[in-house]
């Protein structure tokens, strides 16, 4: 009953929201959301809460306040809601968390955002709840891990650089340090189930480098953290590299991404096309990989992800997706398996999503 | 009950048009830049003008913060202004706010409803800037921007500099081969002509820039002007930051070298 209440509430202010929101210019508090509903259905499991009889409870939706102190300082609060269907990983979730909370200050060149902010790694990662950004419902799922192992935010600082060094070039840095809550997802007693830990000691770095050619930018970051619970206590370290070119008739990305953890290592890659058939409709095309070094285990192939989808932009802020995802490996729901000794398992899903923001 | 039908009809047409962006179709419209009558600039490259409303430049040169003032993004006049300056489309510039938004960075102009709302706060507020639909009368205390030309979106000056005001003078990166026309050739005449333009803050020629000082056989000029115009300078450089420069080069015409 709860989730029916949510989903009319969630309903109702997608039809709401899509109306373009005028600020006023004397105002200095500004106020945006997005949100994504999508319904999905699987077969042959369960695939982060799509499950075999389908779920309308999968959206993702926020609300964000910014607030001009001067016109170099602000500060900013968002809330957000999501939901997976019954995916272990948002079981303990807040229906409502807040999910920023800084105050930056611009000095000189350098931006600078204290509190709980959005760490800057890879494409998506600062946007990966956003669905009118995504080309598809989530940023590719073996590379970015929604839900758990990884986050969205830091609860420390955030502070980025940008310079031009020669025509045509542009040089990005952003680094963190600080620390955050995350899930690490477990198997207890045949099942899975979401272990909230603490991250201290974040660090780390991105660059970005922007070419003369017109949306082209490739860029490299590194990250290392400390956890000290559950069978993943240790220093994580991570490193990933980028490449992105968006372009007038195709949008083409790839990443690549190892996790050095204290018990295995975790690679993960991805390549995906998006052809602009039109300016509204874009076709998409996924592959994505995942590979797990378990030792004394030869290399396991952990998770391989085959999507094809379609989305059509009404109007910039209000986009209709399809997409159909061909999964085989270690990382579905359901059945629950066992990477050491059981055969991956083959789960396919569809998702079909609204997203809107303002 | 016709009528019921007809008004169901209607109300269909009205949200399928809204929702497949029928009713944007509008003609081709033109625009000017404005900003109060007490602001000291008096032009701008579209570069430039496109820092100020993506945000990469947010103080006028006295310090003081810009406000860029937008109009609705289903205006033709917003669009007309946005490919002009921006080279993207409306929907483009959209999708790169919605991405600064959502990873916290920074939050677009606001919009103002119409020409006259813009025109009304440009006029209260001497450090605004916005646009309105080309060939509206301004009212005292608003002022027309010349637009320089150029469109890449770098750079944060707001004026031209001079090779006598810049620190770092622009450097020539790359030339491409000049043609030596022909007839000329043949008649083995050789020549110079020099030429005034100006190198924006992304280290390209502004094309529209371009002018001829001198010239010692006419036939040489567009080949000159085609060269510079496809030449790559590492930008002029002002307290640290790239900036657009007219400067002035000639173009050689030798028959040893085909310069």
């Amino acid at each position: 009953m709860k989730r029916k209440v949510y989903s009319v509430l969630c309903l109702s202010a997608l039809i709401g929201i899509t109306a373009p929101a005028t600020a006023q210019v004397d105002s200095q508090l500004s106020i945006h959301g997005y949100l994504t509903q999508g319904y999905g259905i699987a077969n042959g499991g369960t695939f982060l809460g799509v499950s075999e009889s389908g779920t309308g409870d999968y959206r993702n939706a926020a609300m964000q306040f910014r607030y001009a102190l001067t016109d170099k300082g602000n500060v900013t609060l968002q809330f957000s809601h999501r939901r997976l269907g019954q995916s272990p990983v948002v079981t303990d979730e807040a229906d409502v968390k807040l999910d920023w909370a800084f105050v930056g200050h611009r000095f000189g060149d350098v931006d600078v955002r204290i509190g709980r902010t959005p760490i800057p790694a890879g494409i998506y990662n600062e946007v990966r709840d956003v669905g009118v950004v995504l080309p598809l419902y989530r940023a590719p799922f073996n590379f970015y891990l929604e839900g758990a192992f990884t986050s969205e935010t830091v609860d420390g600082v955030v502070a980025s650089y940008d310079v031009v060094p020669a025509a045509g070039w542009g040089l990005e840095f952003s680094g963190f340090a600080g620390g955050w809550g995350m899930i690490n997802r477990m198997t207890i007693d045949s099942s899975y189930a979401g272990l909230a830990v603490r991250v201290e000691q974040g660090l780390g770095g991105q660059f970005w480098l922007t070419t003369p050619i017109d949306g082209l930018r490739a860029g490299v970051g590194a990250s290392r953290q400390e956890i000290d619970q559950g069978d993943f206590a240790g220093t994580w370290k991570e490193w990933h590299a980028s490449v992105d070119g968006t372009f007038h008739w195709f949008t083409a990305r790839a990443e690549y991404r190892v996790f050095d953890l204290p018990i295995l290592d975790y690679a993960a890659y991805y390549g995906y096309l998006g052809l602009h058939a039109t300016e509204r409709l874009t076709f998409h095309g996924q592959a994505d990989f995942a590979d797990l070094e378990y030792a004394p285990l030869p290399s396991v192939d952990f998770n391989d992800a085959y999507t094809a989808g379609a989305s059509y932009a009404f109007q910039p802020n209000l986009v209709l997706k399809g997409e159909a995802h061909f999964t085989k490996g270690y990382w579905a729901d359901a059945p629950v398996i066992d990477f050491t000794s059981d055969r991956p398992a083959s789960v396919n899903y569809v998702v079909i999503s609204l997203s809107t923001a303002f | 009950m016709k009528v019921l039908k007809v008004r169901k009809v209607t109300l269909w047409l009205a949200l399928a048009g809204a929702l497949f962006g029928v009713g944007r179709l509008h003609a081709q419209a033109g625009f000017q830049v404005i900003v109060n009558d007490a602001n000291a600039v008096r032009s701008m490259t579209a570069a430039e003008i496109s820092d100020l409303f993506l945000r990469r430049t947010t103080q006028w040169r006295d310090g003081q913060a810009v406000i860029p003032v937008d109009l609705p993004d289903r205006s033709p006049v917003r669009d007309a202004f946005t490919v002009a300056i921006h080279d993207k489309s409306t929907a483009q510039v959209k999708a790169f706010w919605q991405r600064q938004v959502f990873s916290g960075r920074q939050v677009p102009p606001a919009e103002q409803g119409n020409d006259q709302a813009v025109l009304a706060l440009v006029q209260a507020n001497p450090h605004a800037i916005g646009y309105v639909a080309d060939g509206l009368r301004l009212p005292s205390g608003v002022r027309r921007v010349d637009i320089l030309g150029g469109s890449v979106a770098s750079g944060s000056a707001h004026e031209i500099y001079t090779v006598a005001t810049v620190d770092l003078l622009p450097e020539l990166v790359s030339s491409p081969a000049v043609r030596y026309p022909s007839s000329l050739r043949r008649d083995r005449i050789e020549g110079d002509v020099v030429l005034k333009f100006v190198v924006d803050p992304s280290g390209r020629v502004d094309a529209e820039s371009i002018e001829v000082i001198e010239s010692t056989v006419g036939m040489f000029e567009r080949p000159a002007i085609d060269a510079v115009r496809r030449s790559s300078y590492r930008p002029g450089r002002f307290q640290g930051r790239s900036v657009p420069v007219e400067v002035q080069q000639t173009v050689r015409f030798r028959l040893s070298t085909d310069q």
